[in-house]
């Protein structure tokens, strides 16, 4: 999700729009709620599950605090209630 | 050869087997995300994509018939079936070339309870001919999906250029995201959490 997020890190508007436009009609309600509160549940702290899944790139150094944070950022970006 | 040159190479032939159904398949997981750099939209980074030798393929419940099927075209090319699990179809791997390296697999939506009637898990269903695992969520995947041109200018062995689908980098994140308990991917193809939090394509051992 990290590496997603930064590929794509100066286009989060079009993946908003995207996201609003032709994913979130298409899915349960309750669905998308998990998806607005993902950003926080997953990436609001850092944990062992985000420290092992920072150590797995291999050949650059990727640290937690920072996978954490691009993560949040964009997932807040894509999936949030309002732009931000 | 390079084991990346062997794989993109795997790749092409895989694309060029399924060829006739370009249109209504999406690539999905890591050769998605692989294959992200090549948009317009996405940003040079110093670091390559991360590799991955499944490569997932995302089906509607239906393809529409053609002369021959997935499966035939694929055994055509070269690819080796190899089945997993119990299930009735079995789930499939199709390989290429001997010793491992890339492989596909197809993914296609589970629509409604995930057991039948008589209390069986819903896991797999063929589909052009070729068994796809089962997998809730995979809906969201089909939907509005972005092309990318695969030629020999941007290093795939494929003339004339073939344009394939690939999950909307939105609906690739929503996917990906961990799925309440009772609909986690289960079963055979099952990935513990830290798949849907880290990308599948990820998981290599560190150094």
């Amino acid at each position: 999700m990290h590496d997603a997020i930064e590929v794509f890190s100066e286009n989060l508007d079009e993946l908003q729009e995207l996201f609003r436009d032709a994913v979130a009609p298409k899915l349960h309600p309750r669905r998308s709620a998990e998806l607005e509160g993902a950003a926080a549940k997953l990436f609001g702290k850092v944990e062992d599950t985000i420290r092992e899944a920072a150590r797995m790139p291999a050949g650059r150094k990727l640290p937690a605090e920072r996978l954490a944070e691009t993560a949040q950022a964009g997932l807040k970006k894509v999936f949030g209630k309002k732009a931000t | 050869m390079s084991e990346q040159d062997l794989e993109v190479e795997a790749f092409s032939k895989f694309i060029v087997a399924i060829e006739p159904w370009l249109g209504e398949v999406v690539l999905v997981g890591g050769w998605a995300h692989r294959l992200y750099r090549l948009d317009a939209r996405a940003r040079k980074l110093d670091y390559l994509p991360l590799t991955t030798l499944d490569g997932d393929v995302a089906v509607p419940p239906k393809l529409k018939k053609e002369e021959s099927t997935i499966r035939k075209r694929l055994l055509e090319a070269g690819f080796e079936e190899e089945f997993i699990g119990e299930d009735r179809p079995p789930a499939t791997h199709y390989h290429y070339g001997k010793g491992g390296g890339f492989y596909a697999e197809f993914l296609a939506p589970l629509e409604g309870s995930e057991y039948d009637r008589k209390g069986k898990r819903k896991a797999t269903k063929e589909v052009g001919g070729v068994s796809s695992q089962l997998l809730r969520y995979i809906d969201i995947l089909l939907l509005s999906p972005w092309n990318v041109e695969l030629c020999e200018k941007n290093g795939y062995a494929l003339s004339p250029k073939r344009t394939v689908q690939i999950a909307n980098p939105a609906s690739f994140l929503a996917q990906k995201n961990p799925h309440p308990p009772a609909t986690r991917l289960q079963g055979q193809g099952q990935r513990p959490a830290v798949y849907a939090r880290c990308d599948r394509g990820v998981l290599r051992k560190p150094g």
